[in-house]
């Protein structure tokens, strides 16, 4: 999972991400550059708050057993209901389940 | 009733904001005021100002440079982002030196606090509609902060009665909600709203304190409202401090949808919500408690 680096902490040979894009959707910078002392200085220039880096672990993939998985699921689901169930973008709610999924197995992992 | 009266009277005597503030809602008022004019009310209060200088250089506002000047946060920030700055640090200094509940700390509630408001700005700044976004992004940081402000202002002044809120709620994970009108009477989101109404506090901010609970204003959605609402169960899931409920909440499905967030904003934000909470929360609590 990539990690969000604010400016101070990048650093040169760290890998971006995601693109960077201006305002006008324009693309600058894109996905999978290697930082430079130049990007440096341009993120500086732009007035970026931050980016978002790869990782070491990135290369390696996170596995999450399903039994782990589950766990954690009803674990998280056991804390809120939904109102107008049938109503959800259910893209969204299980990209949120999803988010509460990694953050407690790696938390789990350390 | 009696105690509801009692309350009433405690939130009345409650103290006023800082005179920094009110001084620099005074300036502000005056279309003619200068960067200038408002720097020199909050360099006058020497403790405000070193504040000021630490938040404006924290991650909450990510300059690259370091800002060192009160002078130079008006000119960067602008007039409406420096007096919510001083507010933010005034409301901290309110309540600091509350006792703690055997089952909630201060502390952890206002880590709870701080991570609403850093997660309300993350939700504002994604939304896919740029006119919701540009109509909430400066507002919302303060409405998380202070959605739970009730809570707080219960464990100041009630804070025997409030132990037993918290202590029967945990014990019988119940809502702390039905336990405060139980026990004491009256929500503190009512009582969070009446103290808004004494500090004068942006309309908002009372509206996210009533409703961000439900999740909309009686049916209505509320960009705002609907921005806390999610951040707290983004909250809640990644456990940032304590909310002091422990009962399961009800996520409001037509606010959720009607947000229009990206359908992988959670899991793409995880890093910056991680990242932003662990550099702020401390940040923000040493500046007052």
């Amino acid at each position: 999972m990539p990690d969000y680096k604010l400016l101070k902490d990048l650093k040169e040979g760290m890998v971006l991400a995601e693109p960077i894009m201006n305002n006008y959707g324009q693309l600058m910078i894109p996905t999978h550059t290697k930082i430079h002392s130049k990007h440096l200085k341009l993120l500086k220039v732009w007035n970026l708050q931050g980016v978002m880096i790869l990782n070491e672990d990135d290369n390696k993939e996170f596995f999450i057993s399903p039994v782990l998985r589950n766990k954690i699921r009803d674990y998280i689901l056991s804390r809120f209901s939904i109102s107008n169930k049938n109503e959800i973008n259910s893209n969204l709610l299980n990209d949120l389940l999803e988010m509460g999924i990694i953050f407690h197995a790696k938390k789990i992992k350390k | 009733m009696k105690l509801i009266n009692n309350i009433i009277s405690k939130i009345d005597d409650f103290p006023t904001l800082p005179t920094v503030y009110t001084k620099l809602e005074e300036v502000t008022s005056d279309p003619r005021a200068t960067a200038s004019d408002v720097a020199n009310v909050i360099s006058q209060d020497q403790a405000s100002a070193t504040k000021v200088l630490k938040l404006v250089n924290s991650p909450v506002f990510g300059f690259k440079r370091t800002i060192g000047t009160i002078s130079q946060s008006v000119v960067m920030l602008g007039f409406d982002e420096i007096k919510k700055i001083v507010l933010t640090i005034s409301i901290i200094d309110a309540f600091k030196d509350i006792g703690n509940c055997k089952y909630l700390k201060p502390v952890d509630l206002w880590k709870y606090s701080i991570a609403m408001g850093l997660v309300s700005k993350i939700i504002a700044e994604n939304l896919n509609n740029y006119k919701f976004k540009v109509e909430t992004t400066e507002k919302v940081f303060l409405c998380g902060i202070l959605h739970g402000i009730g809570k707080l202002l219960f464990m100041k002044m009630l804070p025997e009665l409030y132990d037993k809120v918290i202590t029967y709620s945990y014990e019988n994970k119940v809502s702390t909600r039905e336990t405060e009108i139980k026990i004491i009477g009256m929500h503190n989101s009512t009582a969070g709203r009446l103290l808004s109404e004494k500090w004068n506090l942006p309309p908002e901010i009372k509206e996210v304190i009533k409703y961000y609970n439900v999740g909309d204003i009686e049916g209505e959605f509320d960009l705002n409202v609907g921005i806390v609402h999610v951040a707290s169960f983004v909250v809640d899931i990644l456990e940032f401090g304590k909310s002091g409920e422990f009962k399961e909440r009800f996520l409001n499905a037509k606010t959720f949808n009607k947000l229009d967030l990206p359908n992988d904003f959670f899991t793409k934000n995880l890093p910056r919500f991680v990242s932003e909470y662990k550099e702020s929360a401390n940040l923000i609590l040493n500046l007052g408690l």
